[in-house]
């Protein structure tokens, strides 16, 4: 047998063994019950791939997740699934970190619910993450959506509510700071932090009120995991004082946010779902898979909102926005 | 009577039967067209109604999806930007409004906007009285009201206006395209019934009529050759029966005497019998008889019209074409791209010509046509098909070779045909055929490219220059090969060269009226009027404006420049005109200013172009005597070719450097002097010897 021959077969071999076992792939979620785990899920098994699936929930606790670093390098699964920013740093850590807890450099991670992970620190570019790091984008970008509210309305004060105790928002805080001065908009910042720097809950119907206080013409809600569980909250405050709010995801708006540029969280997942099965089935590096957003996002005008408002969309928007009327 | 009279007779009646005939045709096809446009009109109005009605539905259907969504149709954002979105891009609608249930206007589109309140008002007073339902006739629009529904109830009202001058400006339109379509038709016709008659009719009968004169003289050794079987050629075969049958009984004749001879038995009054009837007749070869026929200056004006009618076709959306295809590259500027191919096919013209004399001289005049004719027709049906510059400049190239033969070949042909006393009017036949095709094509071009399409376009060009080949085989009297009259072009063509004075008069004469014709009205005028937003139809129109000039003032001219001796003259004249058109077009910019402009151009052409081939043995009988006249028209054509071809790249240059008013600018005063100079030229020619011109009586 001639050695390109025998090399074919051992791959072929290589191949059939691969296909035997299923793949091991480790979950570690933020929350649960979030529609991106189940689109990453369906996506894999759609796309013929049999998978056995270990889950760990971290409950929004990050100190949780020492322990599971340890768990994953002992049990060596084929890839991994961050589900958030928070996740997805304690995992792999930031970029150029120095005298770090041990992180996972050696197995593939995918993640699906990070708004920025150039800001997060978790890779220098978009194209290629340089390590064992993929994954998928659920917002689109501040230029798009900054857009996006004002194809709304014309924008004199934008008011953000975020929180700076987490990285990436305060990135998030300083991008949207050049673009609404670039725009000649007034920006209007509140957070909930309380005197020891830490967000608290209880802080929250205080927010809202302070920034209905300057009166803006439009509350920009950005992905903040803190806000997270208290959305229904947010939204309520938001419409009892008159302010109309643009989400940047889709849990916001089913909370009861007015507007927003938004992904289906189950697209996201099948996107990470596509990453994932690019690592596995096709023996894809992760460092080589481009990390990006869904190529279209939804512009959504939630009805009841905007009839409590008495603010209804612009002819346009009703041309290609989505309309939700309950 | 000599067959040239008797020729001069025939064609006035050729003119008159060709004109009746012309004016029934055109009187038929105007009948028709009224009828059409009429119909076209009242079928146009209901076409716009329903046009602006499925536009209403269109735009209404925003306005139910906000009621639906229970959006009080007061609150609705961004409407009047809505409403100017979807009056963009309907030329013939001038605003939208959007009015409440109580007749109060809510939105509307920027043109509305700027009119008085009171204009709704009167909206909605004139459909109180409107004409048909929804339809209500306000000063120059036509308002169409379309009630917006939701859930079973009205929540207001949709208004378009549409321009009712849009209606008569296209029917202005269509109309100008039909007159345009009817003279055409009848130029063609005028042009294929001459040729027709004169091939079948005058022809035939003037050649009985020479085999007759020559009879009645006792020369019986020319036949006819006939091709065609009806009236007038029966008659001539008759003819020429009888004269066959006089040769073989006079071959018979002689035969017999030559046996009688040689057997001693042929008497001395037999003898002088024989010798008196070869005194008196004389008598052909039966077997190989002389040709009667005498190649004409007219053989070939059909074929010639329709080929030229096809290469033609492309004149007015040629740079248009072109620039289509054009792709920005490192070297070349778009100008300069565009103007290329017109160089081209100046050149691959110019390097075929000899190939058409010498076809000319070696095969007859059926062959070289045709030889020039199929790459013709293969080069434009694959310029229609070209989807790359390159393609598109190997195509241009073929075609212009073979439009080099051709043109080579007919130029020779009426060369040699034509009568040196009547030398303006024989250059007329072509330069009239020439013209005439260039009208044709131009205007029918423009409304082709307009309504098929550049590629249907020179397809039909490809089938014109197919059914002129059909022509030149089945109608047009082959020349014959002949001797040809100089075996060394190349050495004459140089040792014309070597002639100042007449490579000066070509300078000043011939080159600079090429170079406007290709630099400025071939290249320059599609491109600025495209620029000025008329369409191709439109183009081809003004364009044909200034081949009509030259087709008209043609005849004239050949028959003042002959009659009068007026060639220098009229050549002064035409420089002079052509460089005022070129300057007039610099500034205008209305149709009529333009019309103007590119009329003055073309009666510039004519005036300079048909003294100018006429003027050429006269002025230089010398070199006409030492080299050839073939040779000299050569070399002309050669040279004045050269300002075909330095015509588009020297206005591509001008164009790229400073603009198209300066170009222009400098085009037009440039032929001013130069015109000037060829004054100066003339005068000087005219004063050692300071012979007037021969006049006719």
């Amino acid at each position: 047998m001639s050695r390109p021959a025998l090399l074919a077969a051992l791959v072929l071999l290589a191949a059939a063994s691969a296909s035997a076992a299923p793949y091991r792939v480790f979950m570690v979620l933020h929350r649960a019950g979030a529609e991106t785990d189940q689109g990453f899920k369906d996506y894999l098994h759609s796309a013929g791939l049999e998978v056995e699936f270990t889950v760990r929930n971290i409950e929004g606790d990050a100190s949780r997740l020492p322990a599971i670093v340890q768990e994953i390098r002992a049990r060596r699964p084929d890839l991994v699934y961050a589900q958030s920013t928070l996740v997805t740093q304690g995992l792999v850590g930031e970029l150029g970190e120095t005298d770090a807890p041990p992180r996972i450099t050696d197995i593939p991670v995918v993640f699906a619910m990070v708004s920025d992970p150039v800001s997060a620190g978790l890779v220098e570019r978009l194209e290629s993450s340089g390590r064992n790091l993929t994954g998928a984008i659920h917002v689109a970008s501040l230029p798009v959506q900054l857009k996006a509210m004002q194809s709304f309305m014309p924008l004199k004060r934008l008011g953000v509510a975020y929180n700076p105790a987490e990285l990436s928002q305060r990135t998030m805080f300083d991008r949207l700071s050049q673009l609404t001065a670039q725009a000649g908009i007034e920006l209007v910042a509140v957070d909930p932090l309380g005197p020891d720097g830490k967000p608290d809950p209880a802080r929250l119907p205080t927010m809202m009120q302070r920034l209905a206080a300057r009166r803006p013409d439009l509350v920009y809600l950005p992905p903040v995991n803190f806000f997270a569980p208290h959305s229904q909250l947010l939204m309520s405050e938001a419409l009892r004082l008159g302010l109309p709010t643009f989400c940047a995801i889709e849990v916001q708006l089913e909370a009861g946010g007015m507007m927003g540029l938004v992904a289906p969280f189950y697209n996201v997942g099948g996107l990470a779902g596509f990453k994932a099965a690019q690592i596995l089935r096709d023996r894809q590096p992760p460092s080589e898979i481009p990390i990006e957003a869904l190529s279209r996002f939804s512009f959504e005008v939630n009805m009841p909102a905007a009839h409590a408002l008495g603010l209804y969309p612009p002819m346009h928007i009703l041309r290609y926005a989505r309309m939700r009327e309950r | 009577m000599s067959p040239a009279s008797d020729g001069g007779l025939s064609r006035g009646r050729i003119w008159q039967v060709s004109l009746l005939s012309t004016l029934l045709i055109v009187a038929t096809l105007v009948a028709a067209s009224v009828q059409a446009s009429r119909l076209f009109e009242e079928s146009l109005r209901p076409d716009l109604r329903a046009k602006a009605e499925t536009l209403a539905e269109t735009v209404a259907l925003q306005f139910h999806r906000a009621a639906d969504l229970g959006i009080p149709v007061t609150r609705l954002g961004a409407a009047d930007a809505y409403l100017d979105d979807a009056a963009a891009g309907h030329e013939e609608l001038r605003y939208i409004g959007f009015a409440s249930p109580e007749g109060r206007l809510l939105y509307a589109s920027r043109e509305l906007k700027t009119r008085p309140e009171s204009f709704f008002d009167r909206v909605k007073q004139a459909h109180g009285q409107e004409e048909s339902r929804g339809l209500a006739r306000l000063e120059g629009a036509l308002d169409l009201a379309h009630p917006v529904e939701s859930r079973g109830r009205v929540i207001g009202q949709l208004h378009l206006g549409i321009d009712a001058g849009y209606v008569e400006q296209r029917l202005q339109e269509i109309h100008t395209d039909i007159l345009i379509t009817l003279f055409v038709t009848a130029l063609v016709t005028i042009e294929v019934l001459m040729a027709l008659m004169g091939l079948l009719v005058v022809r035939p009968l003037r050649l009985l009529h020479r085999l007759l004169a020559l009879g009645s003289a006792g020369d019986f050794t020319r036949q006819a050759r006939l091709r065609l079987h009806d009236e007038a050629t029966r008659a001539l075969a008759a003819a020429a029966r009888l004269v066959r049958v006089l040769n073989a009984r006079h071959a018979a004749l002689t035969e017999r005497a030559a046996r009688a001879r040689r057997g001693g038995r042929l008497t001395e009054a037999v003898e002088q019998a024989l010798a008196a009837l070869g005194a008196r007749f004389r008598f052909g070869d039966p077997k190989a008889p002389a040709a009667l026929e005498e190649p004409e200056t007219g053989d070939l004006r059909l074929p010639l019209f329709i080929y030229l009618f096809g290469s033609e076709l492309s004149r007015s959306f040629w740079p248009l074409y072109v620039k289509r295809l054009y792709q920005p590259g490192p070297f070349f500027s778009e100008s300069f791209m565009v103007a290329l191919p017109m160089s081209l096919w100046v050149t691959a013209m110019v390097l075929c010509t000899p190939l058409g004399g010498r076809l000319l001289n070696t095969r007859g005049s059926r062959v070289a046509l045709l030889a020039g004719m199929v790459p013709s027709a293969f080069g434009l049906a694959l310029t229609g098909q070209s989807s790359s510059l390159t393609e598109l400049f190997l195509w241009r190239i073929v075609t212009a070779g073979g439009y080099g033969i051709v043109t080579a070949t007919a130029l020779l042909h009426v060369a040699r045909t034509s009568k040196q006393r009547h030398g303006a009017r024989s250059m007329g036949v072509f330069v009239g055929a020439s013209t005439a095709a260039s009208v044709c094509g131009t205007a029918i071009g423009g409304i082709l490219a307009d309504r098929i399409g550049y590629g249907a376009t020179f397809g039909v060009a490809a089938g014109l220059v197919c059914l002129s080949m059909v022509l030149v085989g089945l109608l047009t009297p082959d020349s014959g090969p002949r001797e040809a009259a100089e075996h060394r072009p190349v050495a004459a063509y140089l040792g014309i060269l070597k002639r100042g004075r007449v490579l000066l008069f070509i300078l000043l004469a011939a080159m600079p009226v090429r170079l406007v014709l290709t630099g400025f009205l071939f290249f320059l005028t599609p491109l600025r009027l495209h620029e000025l937003g008329f369409s191709e139809a439109a183009i081809g129109r003004l364009m044909m404006g200034s081949f009509i000039a030259t087709v008209l003032a043609t005849p004239v001219v050949s028959l003042l420049a002959d009659r009068y001796g007026w060639h220098r003259g009229m050549m002064l004249a035409g420089g002079g005109s052509s460089g005022l058109g070129v300057l007039l077009f610099a500034s205008a910019e209305g149709s009529w200013p333009l019309l103007a402009s590119v009329l003055l151009v073309g009666l510039g052409q004519a005036l300079a172009t048909t003294p100018l081939l006429a003027s050429v043995p006269p002025l230089f009988a010398e070199e006409c005597v030492g080299f050839g006249l073939d040779a000299l028209l050569s070399v002309f054509r050669i040279i004045e070719r050269v300002g075909s071809l330095a015509g588009p790249l020297l206005a591509a240059a001008l164009l790229g450097a400073s603009g198209f008013v300066r170009c222009a600018h400098a085009i037009g005063a440039g032929m001013l002097v130069l015109t000037a100079g060829l004054a100066a030229y003339l005068f000087v020619r005219s004063l050692p010897s300071s012979t007037p011109s021969p006049k006719a009586p």
